[in-house]
């Protein structure tokens, strides 16, 4: 059964074939039905799924025999004249985010359940196409394939966001799609320069062998930072990190977010924010790293401190905002600053941090903008003066908010707590390897900045004290207070199927905040893969200071183990 | 029966308790409070059983080593804990063991009777579940595994036991406070249940606070302590504090000035892991103990230092000290069980417990001890000045609270961290006793606090005056209650510590400080007592006629709690003051084993002293005597200090006395009028720290906030749109150039046409001019091209 092409086209083509057929008060049963198989897909493959990190495979790509570690894998020649295959496949990283993308789909669907009341057909169609190009980002395994679903998903939200937004739309959507569009073109072109690069050095030969093909699995055998000149790998990954860097979105790359987010409908901005910018988290673990390890390397000074940046900026931004929707937007930037951080500090704890930092943003800020859309619902306004006291007669929808407020807060139990932690502990971590390593001067100058990896966990540490005022002021403001505006008095409180997504949310934070041992478990050999070509190029140039690499699948458990492996 | 392995039992219970009451909100009504009162009681029988049960293994394994003292030869020191560990035979490292119950077990195949399968292998180590788990990909890193696990010794056997038992007693009096009697007719706050159950919450995590065995897990329970805190100041969400401050707003700056402080808990945390690969308790102070640590974790390192003085931070601000003390006062927002409870007795007491438990590496850095020291002192000093002329008398009671933590930390300064923790102790029965009267004054006048309003409610409510004259007895320090005992000790520690050479003017300053706030100290808390109870009555006859006494589930606490002030100190009686044998200083006896192994490894290992008896942390602080040696068993002029700051006490109890006994506010007026007037301005506004912080950090914040958002609008999306605009302009302009003119096309096709032409005859030439050396084989345009220009100009010559 082809499981992970069901997986991604089912939402699209069920959706079109539905929106011809039913009855338009239909509609929104069917998109939910539809969701829900989806996830059971999902599900079915992520239980059929190894999660060991031990699965390799042998595949073959076009004329090549090569090792694949992914699973459930499909592939189809496509336009192999041009080295271009449909292949998906899922690795653990891929997974993880799956199963995000399809449990976010159910709530977005249950979000939009009375707010939208024209064209629904259209609505949810965007929905469900939307959907499968999420899907297909994650799955795809041929790069073009990836560039094909990347763009996929503007599409839907373009429309979602233009015709179902609140008053700046049109503004907001095309900022949006132009924004993200020009970072995608330049993506194009590097994939282009990264199929005519696409090579290795043969020993044997004394050349570099040129595979022509689009293949991720080729790439991943190819490309690792041995091939061409150092400089060589600065410009694709260049190109490829602003693409994803505009997604995710990184400082000063950001602006997009809070137009598009403020102006989205609930479920545009829960997808947004759950599931889109981690469409750029994932790429970058998934492409920039272990292709250009090097490249990453040199550059990681300059974008960890962005991250900083962006960690303390989108937070201050925050802080002086006049509109809920918009505060939790920047705290988007924040929050997302410390994926990027997470990410480019080349350690385990941080990098383990980051990807459940993106888990957790999609819980946490989904959760701040579904309830944000319950006001609006409820007001049709999202400025702050037009509230307070609603704890009065709203405390379910109080007590639910509470709990993702502490979950964005990073309040230790919850989940947001673990994230940031995580990536705060791994960020100051990177410092023994460089400063053990620090007599080797060319070495040293190559890492820049990065030295500083005290300075750039004090920064973002910073983070976690403005994290906590801005979301206080907006709850605070909400709220607390005196219930005197008359407008509030007649609200009601949520009714099931509101505070079941939010009661959902929080029992999953609860239970990821408590037992993230699964998750842990998951994510290491993600971790490890995205890892490795960059030890594998710090190793060589600490190899004469005896550092070595772990053994892959062994834990050192004490440190007689730790010396043997040194020796 | 094995009751240490029961001891997630504890938070678990609370934890259902709230999430009962949390869930059943509005139906549960008065049930509510029985949940919580029944949940903390067996919180508190279990604590019990616990305690008694580490007593008995504390003893056994006193009595083991004595018997193993005897029978060994071999120790070159006399003292098993003072050999390196790396140098025992196994029999020693038995013994160790057996001394220090609950060190770490070094040998997990041969447990001690006491260690069970439920505990890991460890004393009293309680391991739930894994819960970080992050495997190293650099042999040079360490695995980041933190687990689940809680740690039971004599430390966490004490505080269980005071917690659980001042918390049964605040939760039984909550229920009758909560409620209100208006003519018969009991009416219940509307959020009965969810005080209740942030109570119990409250209570949860604090158990996790003390019970956690790593960093991670204490710091669920110092952020989930933190949490209830904000919930509870801000219960009142709707109401206004004072004039500055709703209540809300009093929660928020908790919570934040908290997280100021976690700011600092968090990087002391990453860089003991960056530089001991271990985030848990035992495995740290193992590795410091065993000497196996990177540069600048040894003795006065760098780490060290910066570590333990970043962990303080986060000390400072939970438990209310010099920088971050200033959310304490506003945070009596709160209903007062609350305030007796979280504020005064227990939350706020988490920092000292945080140090006493890091006593190894506090003591290893002397610079940390000595600003932990000027610190907890210059805390004491600045609120007990604000606490003189404060009118609110949950304010009073704060500022008091603030200087008592003050008092603790200055104990830990000089390294008597038992001393700091019996303070805790005594202070958490007294000042909740304090609290919970205050309240019971408070809730018999519907919600008055301004003590210049009260006065004479001695007749009217004899329980409440007694039990808050008792426990006033005891904060002042007067023998023989309880405030006495920790006080006084903590002073003559202090003292003892001025006896070395090396920083002896210091600590005599830093005494010399304590006693004046003891002074202070007695003169604020009689002027809270007589303004309140004695004298004349300045309330309206009609209002006064209406007191009366609280519920028996208010007073009848409060009758405990007073016997408490009195008694409980008698559990830590110093030799040097009234020698009892066996029975002088059980407390401190009893926590040796945890709070003095930083001082006795210092002394062994930086001093190497070799007395078999352990000297005092403010003996090892204090370095060295005048004859150059370190002085094992100094026993000072305990009895005249005692004295002494008995007659300190006595002058500060004699003002007060003077000035408000009749409960006439003229005299006290008038002096205030006199020369005195810049103190008692001082003290009215608290130092202006709250003014200070306001223009410099919230509205700093603020403004810069402002800045950010400026940059964002037209800078940093200024670039975005205008690179926009910059298209839509160029795409106007090259519109005009598409107007369907056939004669605008001609003459735009004649220019490139001779632009062309130009090129051709120009550029192309002097391009092969400058550029002799370049020889790219592949261009056969550019050949001809050059070829026949070439040609031109021999054709022309």
């Amino acid at each position: 059964m082809p499981l992970l092409t069901l997986i991604i086209f089912l939402p699209m083509i069920a959706g079109a074939i539905l929106a011809l057929t039913m009855p338009t008060k239909k509609m929104k049963h069917a998109a939910l039905g539809v969701m829900i198989v989806d996830l059971l897909l999902v599900l079915y493959a992520a239980m059929t799924f190894d999660w060991s990190g031990t699965f390799v495979t042998e595949a073959r790509v076009f004329a090549e025999t090569i090792a694949t570690t992914f699973q459930h894998r499909e592939h189809l020649p496509w336009l192999p004249e041009f080295g271009i295959s449909y292949t998906v496949g899922a690795d653990n990283l891929s997974m993880i985010f799956v199963i995000l993308t399809a449990v976010l789909g159910i709530i977005g669907v249950l979000c939009s359940w009375t707010s939208i009341v024209h064209r629904e057909k259209e609505f949810y169609f965007f929905l469900l196409a939307l959907q499968t190009g999420i899907m297909g980002t994650f799955l795809a395994i041929d790069i073009f394939l990836f560039y094909m679903f990347w763009e996929l998903m503007l599409i839907p939200l373009y429309f979602m966001i233009g015709n179902w937004g609140s008053k700046n739309r049109i503004y907001a959507t095309m900022k949006f799609v132009i924004y993200t569009m020009a970072g995608s073109v330049v993506m194009l072109v590097a994939m282009i320069w990264m199929y005519y690069n696409n090579g290795a050095y043969n020993p044997q030969l004394g050349v570099i062998e040129y595979v022509r093909s689009y293949s991720y699995e080729i790439m991943l055998q190819t490309q690792s930072g041995d091939h061409g000149t150092f400089q060589a790998s600065y410009f694709p990954f260049l190109a490829l990190f602003i693409a994803f860097a505009i997604k995710v979105p990184l400082f000063p790359l950001h602006t997009w977010l809070p137009d598009a987010h403020t102006e989205a409908p609930t479920a545009g901005s829960v997808i947004l924010a759950g599931i889109l910018l981690k469409t750029g988290g994932y790429a970058i673990i998934r492409y920039c790293i272990p292709l250009f390890p090097d490249a990453s390397i040199s550059f990681a000074p300059l974008i960890t401190w962005l991250s900083v940046i962006a960690i303390i900026y989108g937070a201050m931004a925050a802080i002086v905002q006049t509109d809920i929707k918009r505060l939790v937007a920047y705290s988007s930037v924040s929050h997302m600053g410390f994926v990027t951080l997470g990410i480019f500090s080349f350690n385990p704890a941080a990098m383990s941090g980051a990807i459940l930092q993106m888990i957790n943003h999609g819980i946490s800020t989904s959760g701040l903008f579904l309830a944000v859309g319950m006001i609006y619902e409820r007001r049709h306004t999202r400025e702050f003066k037009e509230f307070g006291g609603l704890a009065t007669n709203l405390p379910i929808f109080a007590a639910l908010t509470m709990v993702m407020v502490l979950s964005s807060v990073g309040l230790p139990g919850l989940n947001g707590f673990l994230g940031e932690f995580n990536i705060l502990l791994g960020s100051m971590q990177n410092y023994p390897i460089l400063m053990q390593a620090q007599d080797d001067a060319s070495w040293a100058a190559a890492m820049g900045m990065t030295q500083y990896t005290w300075l750039v966990a004090l920064g973002a540490t910073l983070g976690v004290i403005f994290g906590a005022v801005y979301l206080l002021i907006m709850y605070q403001r909400v709220f607390f207070g005196k219930l005197d505006n008359e407008k509030n008095k007649g609200l009601t409180d949520l009714v099931p199927r509101e505070w079941g997504q939010l009661a959902f949310l929080a029992v999953a934070a609860l239970a990821i905040g408590l037992f993230p041992k699964p998750i842990f478990d998951a994510m290491a050999p993600a971790t490890r893969t995205a890892l490795e070509p960059v030890a594998r190029v710090l190793q060589m140039e600490v190899k004469d200071k005896g550092y070595e690499l772990a053994v892959p699948g062994v834990v050192i458990e004490n440190e007689e183990e730790l010396l043997a492996l040194g020796e | 029966m094995d009751f240490i392995g029961l001891v997630w039992l504890i938070p678990a219970i609370m934890a259902i308790a709230a999430l009962i009451n949390g869930l059943g909100c509005r139906k549960l009504g008065e049930k509510a409070g029985y949940i919580s009162v029944a949940a903390m009681v067996f919180t508190f029988l279990l604590s019990a059983l616990i305690f008694f049960q580490v007593r008995g293994i504390a003893n056994e394994a006193d009595h083991a080593a004595v018997a193993a003292e005897a029978s060994r030869v071999d120790n070159p020191t006399g003292n098993p804990g003072l050999v390196k560990w790396n140098t025992m035979n196994a029999a020693q490292q038995a013994v160790l063991r057996a001394q220090y119950t609950f060190a770490p077990i070094m040998d997990p195949e041969n447990p001690m009777p006491w260690e069970t399968s439920a505990r890991d292998g460890a004393g009293g180590h309680v391991h739930l579940w894994t819960w970080i788990d992050v495997p190293s990909v650099f042999a040079s890193e360490h695995d980041l595994r933190v687990d689940m696990a809680f740690h039971v010794d004599q430390l966490t056997a004490i505080f269980l036991l005071f917690i659980s038992f001042v918390g049964s007693l605040v939760f039984i009096y909550a229920t009758g406070y909560m409620r209100e009697d208006h003519h018969g007719k009991v009416e219940i706050d509307p959020g009965y249940a969810r005080f209740f159950s942030y109570l119990a919450l409250f209570a949860a995590s604090m158990y996790i606070l003390i019970l956690g065995a790593n960093f991670v897990v204490m710091f669920i329970g110092w952020e989930g302590v933190g949490l209830c805190s904000y919930l509870l100041i801000g219960f009142f969400y709707n109401k206004q504090f004072n004039e500055k401050l709703s209540c809300a707003d009093a929660g928020k700056k908790a919570f934040i000035v908290n997280r100021v402080g976690d700011f600092g808990l968090m990087l002391g945390m990453f860089l003991i892991f960056w530089g001991l690969g271990s985030l848990s308790f035992q495995t740290i102070i193992h590795s410091l103990t065993m000497g196996e640590v990177p540069n600048g974790f040894g003795y006065s390192g760098v780490f060290i230092t910066a570590a333990t003085l970043l962990l303080f931070l986060g000390a400072t601000g939970k438990s209310a000290q010099i920088p971050l003390f200033i959310w304490l006062p506003d945070a009596m927002a709160g209903p007062t069980p609350v305030s007796a409870l979280i504020h005064a007795a227990t939350m706020v007491t988490a920092g000292v417990y945080m140090l006493a438990r890091l006593n190894v590496l506090y003591m290893l850095s002397p610079t940390t001890l000595a600003v932990v020291a000027v610190i907890g002192a210059l805390t004491a000093f600045v609120a007990a000045v604000a606490g003189c002329a404060q009118r609110g008398i949950k304010k009073i009671l704060a500022y008091s609270t603030v200087s008592q933590l003050g008092f603790m930390f200055l104990a830990i300064g000089v390294g008597s961290f038992a001393i700091g923790i019996f303070h805790v102790f005594t202070h958490a029965f007294f000042k909740a006793c304090l609290f919970l009267a205050a309240g019971s004054v408070i809730h018999a006048l519907h919600h008055e606090e301004d003590v210049f309003k009260m006065g004479g409610l001695w007749s009217k409510m004899p329980k409440t005056a007694i039990a808050y004259l008792a426990a006033t007895i005891a904060i002042a320090g007067f023998f023989p209650f309880a405030g006495f005992f920790s006080k006084d000790e903590i002073l003559y520690m202090v003292h003892s510590a001025a006896q070395g050479d090396a920083n002896s003017l210091f600590y005599t300053t830093l005494y010399a400080l304590g006693a004046f706030t003891a002074l202070l100290t007695a003169f604020y808390m009689f002027r809270s007592f007589f303004l309140t109870f004695t004298g004349k009555t300045r309330m309206s006859e009609e209002k006064y006629s209406h007191v009366h006494e609280s519920p028996i589930s208010m007073s009848g606490v409060l009758i405990v709690l007073a016997i408490c002030s009195l008694i409980v100190g008698w559990v830590n009686i110093p030799s040097g003051l009234i020698p009892l044998g066996n029975l002088n200083s059980l407390f401190w006896g009893f926590l040796e084993p945890i709070t003095d192994r930083g001082a006795m490894f210092i002394a062994q290992d930086i001093y190497g002293y070799t007395d078999g008896k352990v000297p005092y942390g403010a003996v090892v602080v204090g370095e060295v005597m005048k004859d150059g040696t370190i002085y094992g068993n100094y026993h000072g002029p305990e009895l005249l200090l005692a004295i002494l700051s008995m007659g300190i006490a006595a002058i500060g109890l004699g003002i007060a006395w003077m000035l408000y006994k009749d409960g006439n506010l003229e005299k006290a007026a008038k002096l205030v009028k006199s020369p005195l007037r810049p103190f008692w301005n001082i003290s009215l506004s608290a130092w202006k720290w709250d003014e200070f912080y306001d223009a410099l950090f919230v509205a700093g914040s603020w403004r810069a906030s402002k800045a950010v958002l400026w940059v964002d609008k037209y800078i940093v999306d200024g670039i975005v749109n205008g690179s926009g605009r910059v298209c839509r302009a160029a795409g106007i302009r090259l519109r005009q150039m598409q107007n369907g003119q056939v004669q605008v096309y001609g003459l735009v096709m004649f220019i490139g046409a001779c632009l062309f032409l130009l090129y051709f005859a120009f550029g192309i030439s002097s391009f092969t001019e400058n550029t002799d050396s370049y020889s790219d084989p592949a261009s056969p345009l550019r050949d001809t091209l050059t070829g026949q220009v070439e040609n031109a100009e021999q054709s022309d010559q």
